[in-house]
């Protein structure tokens, strides 16, 4: 190619053959600064596309990522009163627990004072009614009479 | 017949009967604590569960909480890899942008633009020069 260039060359006349070669190596550079520009012009376009598509891709799985963290957020607010629900729940059976141990010292207390009103001389025959009234109470079979009249002897003495 | 002789209103006790009296009182104040120490068993046996309801819901927002974090941090992590291309990217374009306005004198020189200007001025002169003649 070269040499047919050379050769069409050496057939223009010597003062316009300068001209001509002076134009093809000035039209020469500037297609070569043109190609090496368009390189440049396309790796950047290239560049510039790969970041617009990992940029796309980013936000459709960060809208996703966000979604799903205030989706879970969400559940968290939702649980929130259940979780003061139980703990109001536990601390209302405290309560009555605590209610129902100072009740535990009430017995304790009323038994004492039983007892000690129990040591007190008494008739027998009324001492023998309280007593078959506390079998009762404590659901022991039992026969009054017969308690009584053992305890007591029989009705009139 | 057991009789107590402390006094004559008193004539006729019986310390059997007081020993009976005693125990039913004290076998009476046993059920009933009994009873309540189980009601007491029964609400301690409820605090436990509605305190394990407490731990297992707090479970449950703990770990949505984690994950929820996770997400975040990864929103996080992210947006910092993007920022940094952006800015990689950013940094490219001003380049390139320097580059078109500053293009360089061997570049100026041969531009299409500036040889086509050349190339019309020498026709533009070649014409003249004709005309003249």
């Amino acid at each position: 190619m070269f040499t047919v260039i050379s050769a069409l060359l050496q057939k223009i006349p010597t003062p316009w053959r300068w001209v001509v070669e002076v134009a093809l190596l000035v039209i020469l550079i500037a297609a070569g600064f043109y190609l090496v520009s368009q390189v440049q012009s396309c790796g950047y376009q290239r560049g510039s596309a790969k970041y617009h598509e990992e940029e796309q891709k980013w936000k459709t799985e960060r809208a996703a990522l966000i979604a799903r963290a205030e989706e879970k957020e969400k559940r968290v607010a939702e649980l929130e009163p259940k979780a003061i629900a139980f703990d109001a729940l536990a601390e209302q059976h405290k309560a009555i627990d605590a209610t129902l141990a100072n009740k535990v010292e009430e017995v304790s207390k009323d038994a004492a004072a039983k007892e000690a009103a129990a040591e007190s001389p008494t008739d027998c025959r009324v001492r023998a009614q309280r007593v078959c009234d506390l079998l009762r109470a404590n659901n022991i079979r039992h026969d009054c009479g017969a308690i009584t009249r053992e305890s007591c002897g029989p009705a009139g003495q | 017949m057991e009789q107590s002789h402390a006094s004559p209103a008193v004539q006729q006790d019986s310390e059997t009967l007081k020993a009976l009296e005693i125990a039913n009182i004290r076998l009476a104040a046993a059920n009933e604590t009994i009873k309540l120490l189980n009601d007491r068993l029964a609400e301690k046996d409820a605090v436990i569960e509605a305190k394990q309801g407490t731990i297992a819901v707090k479970d449950e927002m703990i770990s949505l909480l984690k994950s929820a974090n996770q997400d975040r941090a990864t929103v996080n992590t992210g947006d910092a890899r993007v920022l940094e291309m952006c800015n990689t990217q950013l940094a490219k374009a001003e380049a390139r942008i320097f580059k078109l306005e500053h293009p360089g004198l061997l570049r100026s020189i041969f531009d299409a633009r500036t040889l086509s200007g050349f190339g019309a001025g020498y026709g533009a002169r070649s014409l003249q020069e004709a005309f003249k003649r």
